[in-house]
Parts: C-alpha cells; sequence; structure tokens
C-alpha cells in the first residue's frame, strides 16, 4: 500500500500549483516548472499574473474568481500560460478553493493541445457544416434543370416581400407563365429536347428581366416572375407583353428551329384585403388558365373582384371532390328503343349525385361549376369508366345493348384525353368498342374545332361511336356534319316537344331526319313523352327514340328488371304492338 | 413601451430592503447580481436595493437580445433606464462594478434626472491602451485573445452548433443548459457583452459626469490598474478617489467589509 507521504508531487506527469488569496505562488510541482521553463526559485512567491497571458488574467478575475468565491472549484477551464522564453502555453486548470487553509487554491494544471486539437477539429467541422448547410439550403432552393429558384424559394422571396410591404408600402405583380402546347413538342421531340427547351425558355425569360425581378420555375413548363414595382394593369401588360414577343423568336437546338408561346395570368399587389404567398399564386394560375380558354398565348390579369364568385366556386368544388371520394355519385341509365319494333337498343348513362344532406341531385345543379375544371375532367374520367363495367356487366349477363356517355367539350379538348381513354379501355380488354357511344354536345364550347374532329376521329378509329347530342340547338350544326363522321344525330327535345303543335319544329325534325339520312347516319329522339311523339316522328322516318313516355332513367340495378318487362309486356301496354 | 412586468422579468430584477436611499446594484462582466450576495444583506439594512442581471447575463430573458442593441454599451444603459422608470426610481445611488460604471455613467447622463450620485467599483472606462496618455492595461491582441478564450471555454458540441442547426438568431432556444450554474451566461451573448466591454472607449464621458462620483479603485487591479483610477479622478468632475487596500477586480466579492465601509461613508456624508 502507498502513502502519500512516500511519494513527491513531483512525480505526477501533471502541473501542480498552490496560489493564496493575494495571488502569490506557493508551490510548483517540477512537472509544471519542465512545462513552463520557469525555475521554482523565480516562482515561489512571484504573482500568478506572471505566469498567466494577459487575456487569462481577465478571465481569472472576472470569471474564476466569483466562482471561486461563492463554489470554491472549477473544472476544466482553458487558460494560456506564458513560458519563461515568454511563449504561449495553452492549458487546460481545475481549481480547488481550501478555505481552511485561508483560502489557497490548489491548481492541477495540464496541457490544453488535446482540447485545442479538439477545438480545431470543431471549428473547421462547424465551418464545413456551414457550407454544407448553405449548399442544402440552395440546393432546397434551386430548380436542378434550368439553375432558376424554385417554388419553395419563390414562396419564400414572396413571404419576405409581403412583411416589407407592410413597412415600406412598396409594391409588386406576379405572373404565372405557362408555355402553350409544350406536352406535344415533349412528345414530338422526346423529353431531353424538351429540357433543353425549358432550359433556353429560362434563361431567355431571365435575361429580360431587370434586376430587382425574380423568376422561378415552377415544374414542367411553368414558370412564376415576381416583377418588382407598382405596375398598372396597363402597365404589367406591357411589360409581359415585351416578354410573349422575346418568348416568340425561335429558338434553335441542335439545328431545329421552334417557336413556342405562353399563356401568362398576372395579379398585382398589393390588394385591398390582405393575401398571402399562395394565395397570390394561385390568383396568377387562375388568370393564366383563363389566358389558356381565351385562345392562349396571351396575357390575362386576375380580376380580384371576381375572386369571391371563384372562391364560392372552389368550396363547390371541394366538395364535388369530396363526393367523389364517398362515392356518392351514381349513373342512372335512360333507355333508348326502337319505338317501331320495341327493341331495346342500350341506355344513356346520366349522372346523379347521392348528397348526404340534399337527397337525388340532377346533374344541372352541380355540372356548370366544373366546367373548364381538373375536378370535371376527373369526373368525366369516372362516368366513362363507371358506365364501361357497367356496359361489361350487362354483356356478361347476356343483355345486348350498347351504352352512350355525355363528353363535354372541355374534357374532350383536355390534352390527356384520348390518352386517358385508351387506359380505360385498356382495363375491358373483351370489351366490343363500339358498344360504347360518346355523345357529344353539339352546343359545347369547342374553341379549337379542328383539335376535337381530330379526337373523335382517333375514336372512331378506335371503335367508339360518336353521337352529336341536342342536335339542330347549334349554330354550327351543318358545318359540324360536313366535317365530323358521326354515328348517330340526337335529336334535341325542344323539337319532339312542341313537334305536335308547331308547323316549324315538325319541319326542322324532318330536316334534321333528312340531314341524317344524307349523311348516312342513325337518329335518335330525345324527349319522347307521348305515344303521339312517337307515332309521328316513326311517320317522319326516325324510329329510334328515347323520353319519359318509355322509361325514365333508372339506377343500374334495376335495368335489367326493366327491359325483362319492356318485352314481355311494357312495349305492347304502351305501343299497342308487339316487339319485333 | 414596456410594462413594469416586462421590464422586471426581462432583467431579473430584485428589490430588496426599504431604506430611503435606493441603491441600484449593476454587476460587471462575466457574472451576474449574484456578485453582490457579499455586500447586499448588509446594504440592504439601511437602503433600498434594486439588482438585475443586464440581458444576455444571469436569468434575463434570453429572447429580449438583440444584436445590435447589445452590441454598444448603450443598450445596457437603456436596460438601466428602463429599469428605473419602470420601477420609477428616483435619487438613485448606481453602485456598478467595473464596465457598469460606464454603462451607469451613459444611463446617468441620458437621464440625469433619476440618479443622485455613482459608486465606481474598479472602472475602467477603456480597457485598451492609448498611448501615450492613457494605459488601460490590454492591447488589441490581448483582447482579441479573451474572445478567443471564451470561445474555447464554452466550447460544447450543442452550444457551438445549436445557432447553426436551427438556423436563425434566437438563441433562447439554448440558453436553458448554462443558466442554472453561477455566473453563466450564453456563450454568444456573453460574446456580445465581451466585445462592448473591452473594444469601447468612453472616456469622453467622464468630463460630462453630472452626478458626484466615488471612484473606488483597487490596489493591485491587472484589469483596471491605479493609473486608470487616478485618470477618472482627474476627468471627471465632483469624483473622489479611494484607493482600497485590496488585490484583484473583483473586491466586493473578495474584500466586501472594505467595499461596504466605503459605500456607508459615501451614502452618510
Amino acid at each position: 500500500m502507498y502513502t502519500s507521504n512516500r511519494f513527491s508531487l513531483d512525480t505526477f506527469p501533471v502541473g501542480c500549483m498552490i496560489t493564496d488569496s493575494k495571488r502569490r505562488i506557493l508551490y510548483c510541482n517540477r512537472y509544471l516548472e519542465e512545462y513552463h521553463g520557469h525555475s521554482t526559485d523565480e516562482l515561489l512567491g512571484a504573482d500568478l499574473f506572471t505566469l498567466l497571458s494577459k487575456a487569462s488574467q481577465i478571465m481569472y478575475d472576472t470569471y474564476l474568481v466569483p466562482i471561486l468565491v461563492r463554489e470554491k472549484k472549477c473544472h476544466e477551464i482553458r487558460l494560456c500560460m506564458v513560458s519563461h522564453c515568454n511563449t504561449s502555453l495553452p492549458v487546460v486548470v481545475s481549481i480547488l478553493c481550501d478555505d481552511s487553509a485561508n483560502g489557497q487554491l490548489f491548481w492541477s494544471i495540464s496541457s490544453a493541445r488535446r482540447s485545442d486539437r479538439l477545438f480545431e477539429e470543431l471549428t473547421e467541422t462547424k465551418q464545413l457544416l456551414e457550407q454544407k448547410v448553405s449548399l442544402l439550403r440552395r440546393i432546397s432552393d434551386t430548380d436542378q434543370l434550368t439553375g432558376l429558384p424554385n417554388r419553395t424559394a419563390m414562396a419564400k422571396h414572396l413571404d419576405q416581400k409581403i412583411i416589407e410591404q407592410k413597412k415600406d408600402d412598396m409594391a409588386f405583380a406576379l405572373a404565372f407563365v405557362d408555355l402553350d402546347g409544350f406536352k406535344e413538342v415533349n412528345d414530338h421531340y422526346g423529353h431531353q429536347m424538351g429540357d433543353k427547351i425549358l432550359q433556353l425558355v429560362a434563361k431567355r425569360l431571365a435575361s429580360n428581366l431587370r434586376s430587382d425581378d425574380v423568376i422561378a420555375r415552377f415544374g414542367g413548363d411553368e414558370f412564376v416572375i415576381f416583377l418588382n414595382g407598382r405596375f398598372s394593369a396597363r402597365l404589367v401588360e406591357e411589360s409581359l407583353s415585351r416578354l410573349i414577343n422575346k418568348l416568340a423568336e425561335p429558338f434553335d437546338i441542335d439545328s431545329v428551329l421552334l417557336t413556342l408561346s405562353a399563356s401568362i395570368g398576372v395579379t398585382l399587389y398589393p390588394q385591398s384585403k390582405e393575401v398571402e404567398a399562395d394565395h397570390l399564386i394561385r390568383q396568377a394560375d387562375q388568370a393564366m388558365y383563363q389566358a389558356k380558354l381565351l385562345g392562349k398565348n396571351q396575357i390575362c390579369l386576375f380580376n380580384v373582384d371576381n375572386e369571391h364568385v371563384q372562391q364560392g366556386k372552389q368550396s363547390e368544388l371541394s366538395a364535388i371532390k369530396a363526393a367523389m371520394e364517398a362515392k356518392e355519385f351514381e349513373l342512372y341509365y335512360q333507355p333508348k328503343i326502337n319505338m317501331l319494333t320495341g327493341r331495346v337498343l342500350g341506355a344513356e348513362a346520366l349522372i346523379r349525385w347521392n348528397h348526404p344532406s340534399e337527397g337525388l341531385k340532377a346533374p344541372v345543379t352541380f355540372l356548370p361549376v366544373l366546367t373548364n375544371t381538373s375536378t370535371g375532367v376527373a369526373l368525366g374520367r369516372w362516368v366513362i369508366t363507371s358506365a364501361l363495367r357497367q356496359l361489361q356487366t350487362w354483356l356478361q349477363q347476356g343483355l345486348d345493348v350498347h351504352v352512350s356517355v355525355n363528353i363535354d367539350g372541355y374534357h374532350l379538348q383536355h390534352s390527356h384525353f384520348l390518352h386517358d381513354l385508351s387506359n380505360i379501355l385498356a382495363d375491358f380488354p373483351s370489351l366490343p368498342k363500339q358498344r360504347l357511344e360518346l355523345e357529344v354536345l353539339e352546343t359545347s364550347t369547342i374553341e379549337d374545332v379542328g383539335h376535337v374532329y381530330s379526337v373523335l376521329n382517333a375514336c372512331r378509329m378506335m371503335g367508339i361511336r360518336i353521337s352529336l347530342d341536342d342536335f339542330g340547338t347549334g349554330y354550327s350544326s351543318l358545318s359540324h356534319l360536313r366535317d365530323l363522321s358521326v354515328d348517330t344525330l340526337k335529336i334535341d327535345r325542344s323539337f319532339v316537344q312542341n313537334m305536335l303543335t308547331s308547323t316549324g319544329d315538325r319541319a326542322i325534325l324532318k330536316g334534321v331526319i333528312g340531314f341524317a339520312r344524307a349523311f348516312e347516319c342513325d337518329v335518335v329522339a330525345e324527349g319522347v313523352e307521348a305515344l303521339a311523339h312517337s307515332q309521328q316522328l316513326i311517320e317522319f322516318g326516325c324510329e329510334c327514340g328515347q323520353g319519359y313516355f318509355i322509361a325514365h332513367p333508372m339506377p343500374a340495378q334495376d335495368f335489367a328488371g326493366w327491359v325483362d318487362k319492356w318485352h314481355q309486356r311494357g312495349f305492347q301496354n304502351k305501343f299497342n304492338r308487339d316487339v319485333i | 413601451m414596456l410594462s413594469k412586468e416586462q421590464v422586471m422579468i426581462r432583467n431579473n430584477v430584485t428589490v430588496m430592503g426599504s431604506g430611503e436611499k435606493t441603491l441600484m446594484l449593476a454587476h460587471g462582466f462575466g457574472c451576474d447580481q449574484n456578485m453582490w450576495q457579499y455586500i447586499a444583506p448588509q446594504l440592504k439594512e439601511r437602503y433600498t436595493l434594486v439588482l438585475f442581471d443586464y440581458v444576455g447575463s444571469g436569468h434575463s430573458q434570453a429572447s429580449a437580445f438583440s444584436e445590435s442593441r447589445y452590441s454598444t454599451l448603450e443598450g445596457y444603459a437603456l436596460d438601466v433606464r428602463e429599469i428605473c422608470e419602470a420601477l420609477d426610481l428616483n435619487e438613485v445611488h448606481f453602485v456598478g462594478h467595473s464596465v457598469s460604471c460606464s454603462i451607469g455613467l451613459l444611463a446617468s447622463i441620458a437621464s440625469p434626472e433619476r440618479f443622485a450620485s455613482q459608486v465606481m467599483i474598479c472602472p475602467s472606462p477603456c480597457f485598451l491602451n492609448m498611448p501615450p496618455d492613457y494605459h488601460g492595461g490590454f492591447e488589441k491582441k490581448d483582447l482579441e485573445e479573451l474572445i478567443d478564450l471564451m470561445g474555447r471555454n464554452y466550447m460544447g458540441w450543442a452550444n457551438y452548433l445549436a445557432p447553426l442547426v436551427v438556423g436563425g438568431e434566437n438563441s433562447s432556444v439554448f440558453i436553458d443548459e448554462l443558466s442554472s450554474s453561477f455566473c453563466s451566461t450564453d456563450p454568444v451573448l456573453a460574446k456580445t457583452f465581451a466585445k462592448a466591454t473591452f473594444f469601447s472607449d468612453y472616456r469622453h464621458l467622464l468630463p460630462q459626469a453630472q452626478h458626484a462620483a466615488l471612484v473606488l479603485q483597487s490596489q493591485d487591479d491587472a484589469l483596471a490598474n491605479p493609473e486608470v483610477g487616478r485618470y477618472i479622478h482627474a476627468q471627471m468632475p465632483q469624483s473622489t478617489l479611494r484607493m482600497v487596500e485590496s488585490k484583484g477586480h473583483c473586491i466586493h466579492m473578495t474584500h466586501p467589509a472594505l467595499v461596504l465601509r466605503e459605500i456607508h461613508a459615501w451614502l452618510d456624508d
């Protein structure tokens, strides 16, 4: 067993020192003597501060003394000693204050080389981390393809500007730019080329902005531009027109010359009500959509006054979306028959909304709001899919029918329509495609007639039948018939309803039936509500009809039963004839 | 303007004693109001004491810290003035230690109506040597080394890296760990105080002093050497210089009896 009196403190590999309350050095061990180069003789009785650097003296007086007075000890404090030859010696000290020995301080002193190395490494790590963090921030704020700021960065910029506006009364315009027909460019030249174009577009847009404007890519072919300054409607339109003109100059990509146009929606800030960044972006986006609808390649200013109307529309759309998820929509089917033979030809699928609180809602109450919306397109897809599924079930049950669905003009014009339709049909591989008929509302707003014709012709090539709905009510009926091959004309109910009393309507009916014959297509009368209607229609040469006299639209599960009854005695009861 | 309660919380203000005369005790760099605990019990027998922590020290409200406000001593002087206003203090005898003497001077020149006198314990209006006439005790490199040393003594991964990770200047999120030990301060805030303290020069204030001042000069003080005490006395009207037989800079902690005697004598006068 060792006892302390057999060993000197000189043997310990650590600096030991005792000082008194007047900072005088009372003891130093050999290790310390060797470490700092002073001889013990020099040090004994000397001021502690002769060993400490000036900075360490301040640390001692302002930091260590208060702690020692109160807590009587401190641990691992980094100080700097001064060697005999005046070099700096980094040390770590721990100190104990012994009140029983008149407040003498017992020091252990060791080299700080190791902790300093750790500190240097920590500092380097911190710098590296700082670089990484700033790199990550930059990456998270940058669009990789174009190098422009991305959506996140633009949102931050707008947030910042909106805060500044509250202080500095600044103003700006926010433009949403969407290239026209970019999908076709991608489809035609491939995505690699498409990416190159986007890079060039980004470059061209950015180079035509002022230094305090900001452009971001939001994804795809969408760009958002922050235009700094107070703009009038006229001024912002002028500025953006210049941009559109710049964009219209041909792009030379791998020796291919391409011309592009863009639709731009723009909104101004500040507004009479407080708006957030997200909201501004939505406004510009909506205005851009409007520019698309108005024929593309143009600028549309967001109308703040109309916004509350739009907001109402938004909530209706949200309700419809929720209803789709909750499977509240259902297809009813209205039979079409040959009024002469009594044969059931098929059924027209008609959408209904089983509203949880309002009951069964007719399409007229919810379809208008869906016009030109992605929800409308989604619901259209659902209608086609559901109708095909039902048709498949009926065919499997041995019901020899076809099913028609109504397609809105905007859905037909949607760039993915054919692609979507092919995908849906692919899910029903065994279904004869001619059993499906698309009813195109003749009065539908069709901006790009040429495009719609090509889509409808493509549908016919697939085997799908096309009918023109409400024929006779549109202003361009005849030109449609001239340019478009259709399988069926559907005579609008308004002519049928008045045919018994109005000679004019009778004349039109005869005319339409004549057109159908001339263009070699079938004809179906809508709105057959009385036996007299059917009799006269047959007389005029229109054998096919649908209407309340024959049957009301009905849930799918009732249809097969209705067909049975119709064949057994329904037709006979109503038309006083047997089914042929 | 902040309410009384807000100021009380922000500066962790403590009021004790009930004497007619009001003493405001202002700690120096590196500590907090705890450093008065060796003279406060005796002082409160005779005077009303107002103790506080500067924002960034002790148990002050770290969220009230602002780099711009507290990077000069004027920011700390504003703390003093706001405490005087919040508590509606008048005829205050301002007892400052070290850098707080300059802070008290700034506050009393800005709001002279609030103050009656200054008790300056180990004051220094400028820690830097300004040759040929002024010898504050330190060269710039000494004080830069001090800032570096402070960094090394606060070397904790979390504290060192937290501002980077949380990505803002909000230091209140990482102050809690430190504030439980005596005289501990947030490293970022302490550095700001250190820079404001050691790199400043407020000698020009001395002739502007409007109140009588007692200068307690420690006989042997590396931070505020006797030459500095004499300089202050020479420059400051209505000042009284008292040499205290002490060694060190925190004499109110190490030599409380001597300091108490001087304060009583000053206030009785």
